[in-house]
């Protein structure tokens, strides 16, 4: 023991920087010495705790923000970013606003808010007239209250029904070719507004679209572009070139329609020809015997009666379907009775769904050319939160969970940046949540203010492409917080790709799995969307700022 | 980057060019914050520290020897700074007063009894021990221990002899030991009070 080297020999050892001679010196001790063989490998142990402790701080400090921005630039980061965004923001309000008052086209005088007031009171009784009348229509009130984009967001609902009874392609392929197929709502707007009531008379032309809303509306002449109305009782005897949307406690269609018709109301009747789709939801539906829908038909209501001839699909969920006209080819129900008149015609399958192995009523004479078969769509539809019992559940979350994985992969190496903003305290989140707040609504308003102006139709369409990837993005960038603060409270260090990999994919297991959980996986989809939006977008401000703040260094 | 990269860079930089100097300012900056940060123990006065160490690298460029490898050259600008500033805070007063420890002190506590005691649990004490630990000894363990920079450049970036280096060290982690020991003693010693109480 007396022997022994200082303990200063075998520290400078085992950082691998002794000289020849003394490496000669412990080497020759450390075979006859079991003890000082203990004392270096507990220091080569030491050396690897405290390179690890002083790693493991290094995260944390990687994660914190204001590395990209040093903080003799913060300050000025706060008033570079400050200014320009308030410069901006009442830049854009006092742009708009002229533009409203002054510049548009005197039809586009509807956009202006102040012009609304009628409007405003319309809706909200159409709300508590839907509420009361038809509460399976619930859902659609939400769509009322977003007045501008009611357009899509109704096409979205009706649609999503049908994602369901035909399958998840069927939703993207729906909304492209809902956005590609209607004539661009490109024209300028002519807007009428009145308490009372208005008319199209059978000999006027409107060579635009146009945008109405009345007590009572009447249309018996021509519109060249879309409509959009919005009435008590709307009566439809003319011709739309363009789609129409319509909403209203009573709708009448036996007019023509060159493109789709999408309507919500107490009361829809069809006699006239929609020669692409519709898209509904009433609480009583009726395509008259006359009525004509060249395309597909997607139906959601109280009663449905299909008298008329559909040319292609039928997908309809209601409380009543009864079918007596002609479905061009597949028809799917889900409905709590289903009931086949003699002259009915379905020329391909028959799908519907029946609660309680309750069997559908086929009169003698009705013709189905396919096979007709019970899908289990009702109980999916009444047991919405259980996916956890369907196989393509598991499949979807896979294909999703490997593509986000790759994409935050992807993301990583391309700008790491992107996964830098910090959640570490309640203010953090509340920023994030108050960011993606304001950018959720936000970003689609700007869009479809783009939309509406003919110029702008390029930047909405990108813009629509890029508010996607962000939705997207949103959770793949919450999973990565959520991951890495998972790796880090479990003890697993370690740096670069594969670590990030390793918490990426444990953070989206967690994020995907909460999302749809039972009864709150809703709220949390929410939440997780909107706080991820809000970090891209104080990424995307900071990365600005850093850009402006590294001046300083040249 | 890579080192071909960077060295072209710092030539560019070291004809001028403020632009590739900002590039050298991107490339490091994280590193640097992680020094500093370390040296002086809060984000603030580390997010100062770097924009500081920056222009003193920035005014020192001239002195700079292209021939060696930039980053630790840069690293122990961020350093030295620190310790300027922990002095100038008077924060750290025994900084360059030789260390009241003596060597039976430091020979008291085996290497060991570290490992034994930072079996997992431990570490958050370990990584206030790094807190406390004078600057002297804190920048060459953090060049060593986090840049992993080897004796020589340590010794050059700090200004001692290569054997210094080893005394700083093995100095740097015996006062570790006796800091985390004494941090599991108060720790035990508290619980066995609250035990009383109870």
């Amino acid at each position: 023991m007396k022997d022994c080297l200082p303990d200063q020999l075998y520290s400078v050892y085992v950082d691998g920087e002794s000289s020849a001679e003394d490496i000669r010196l412990v080497e020759s001790h450390l075979i006859g010495c079991e003890k000082c063989r203990g004392v270096i490998l507990a220091l080569g142990d030491e050396a690897i705790v405290i390179a690890d402790v002083l790693h493991d701080r290094h995260r944390l400090a990687d994660r914190n923000p204001v590395v990209r921005a040093p903080a003799r630039t913060r300050a000025k980061g706060l008033a570079i970013g400050l200014g320009p965004t308030l410069a901006i923001a009442a830049l854009l309000v006092t742009v708009l606003g002229w533009l409203l008052e002054t510049r548009l086209p005197a039809g586009t005088s509807w956009m202006n808010p102040m012009k609304w007031i009628g409007v405003y009171e319309m809706i909200f009784d159409l709300i508590f007239l839907l509420r009361d009348r038809a509460p399976g229509l619930i859902e659609f009130t939400v769509a009322l209250g977003a007045m501008l984009s009611v357009a899509s967001i109704l096409t979205f609902l009706v649609s999503a029904i049908s994602r369901l009874l035909l399958g998840t392609s069927a939703l993207l392929l729906l909304l492209t070719a809902s956005m590609f197929t209607s004539p661009p709502v490109a024209n300028a707007f002519e807007s009428r507004t009145s308490k009372g009531d208005l008319e199209v008379a059978m000999d006027e032309t409107v060579e635009e679209s146009l945008f109405i809303s009345a007590e009572v509306v009447s249309i018996d002449g021509t519109v060249d572009g879309d409509l959009v109305v919005l009435a008590e009782r709307i009566v439809l005897r003319g011709v739309v070139h363009g789609n129409v949307f319509a909403i209203g406690r009573e709708v009448e269609v036996s007019g023509v329609i060159d493109g789709s018709l999408h309507t919500a109301g107490e009361r829809v009747t069809i006699e006239g020809e929609v020669r692409q789709n519709l898209y509904g939801a009433a609480e009583t539906m009726t395509l008259h015997e006359r009525g004509r829908i060249r395309r597909d038909v997607t139906l959601a209501g109280e009663s449905v009666h299909m008298d008329g001839s559909v040319g292609r699909d039928l997908v309809s969920t209601a409380e009543r379907v009864n079918i007596r006209g002609t479905v061009g080819r597949n028809a799917s129900t889900a409905s709590g009775r289903l009931t086949l008149h003699g002259n009915v015609r379905i020329v391909g399958d028959l799908e519907y769904s029946l609660p309680d192995e309750a069997e559908p009523e086929i009169m003698s004479g009705a013709e189905i050319g396919g096979e007709t078969t019970a899908g289990d769509l009702l109980q999916k539809l009444s047991r919405p939160v259980n996916r956890w019992a369907n196989g393509h559940f598991y499949m979807r979350m896979t294909v999703f969970l490997v593509s986000a994985f790759l994409v935050g992969m992807v993301l990583q190496v391309l700008r790491p940046d992107v996964f830098l903003v910090d959640l570490e305290t309640s203010s953090d989140f509340l920023r994030s949540m108050g960011y993606g707040a304001i950018g959720l609504v936000c970003i689609p308003i700007a869009l479809i203010l783009c939309f509406v102006t003919v110029v702008g139709i390029p930047i909405g369409v990108i813009g629509v492409f890029l508010y996607v990837t962000i939705l997207l993005l949103s959770v793949i960038v919450v999973a990565s917080v959520v991951g890495t603060s998972i790796a880090a409270s479990a003890g697993f260090e370690g740096e670069g790709l594969h670590a990030f990999g390793m918490s990426l994919l444990v953070g989206l297991l967690v994020v995907v799995i909460a999302m749809n959980l039972p009864f709150v996986g809703g709220i949390l989809r929410l939440l997780v969307v909107m706080v991820g939006v809000g970090m891209i977008i104080i990424a995307a401000i900071d990365a600005w700022q850093h850009r402006l703040g590294d001046g300083y260094a040249g | 980057m890579d080192e071909q990269a960077i060295k072209l860079i710092v030539d560019r930089a070291l004809a001028g060019d403020g632009a590739a100097f900002a590039a050298l300012f991107r490339e490091y900056k994280r590193d640097v914050y992680c020094v500093c940060r370390r040296m002086l123990g809060h984000a603030e006065s580390a997010e100062d520290a770097v924009s500081e160490s920056f222009l003193r690298a920035r005014r020192a460029l001239d002195g700079f020897d292209p021939e060696q490898p930039f980053r630790p050259w840069l690293i122990s600008i961020a350093g030295h700074h620190c310790i300027d500033q922990l002095r100038r805070k008077s924060l750290e007063s025994r900084i360059f007063s030789e260390s009241p420890m003596e060597e039976s002190q430091l020979k008291s506590i085996a290497p060991s009894a570290l490992v034994r005691i930072l079996a997992m649990e431990e570490r958050q004490s370990l990584g206030r021990a790094i807190e406390v630990l004078p600057a002297r000894y804190r920048l060459p363990l953090l060049l060593r221990y986090f840049e992993d920079m080897d004796y020589e450049a340590i010794a050059k970036s700090i200004g001692v002899t290569k054997k210094q280096v080893g005394t700083l060290l093995f100095r740097a982690k015996a006062l570790l030991r006796a800091e985390v020991e004494s941090m599991a003693n108060q720790h035990s010693n508290g619980l066995r009070v609250g035990r009383r109480k109870k």
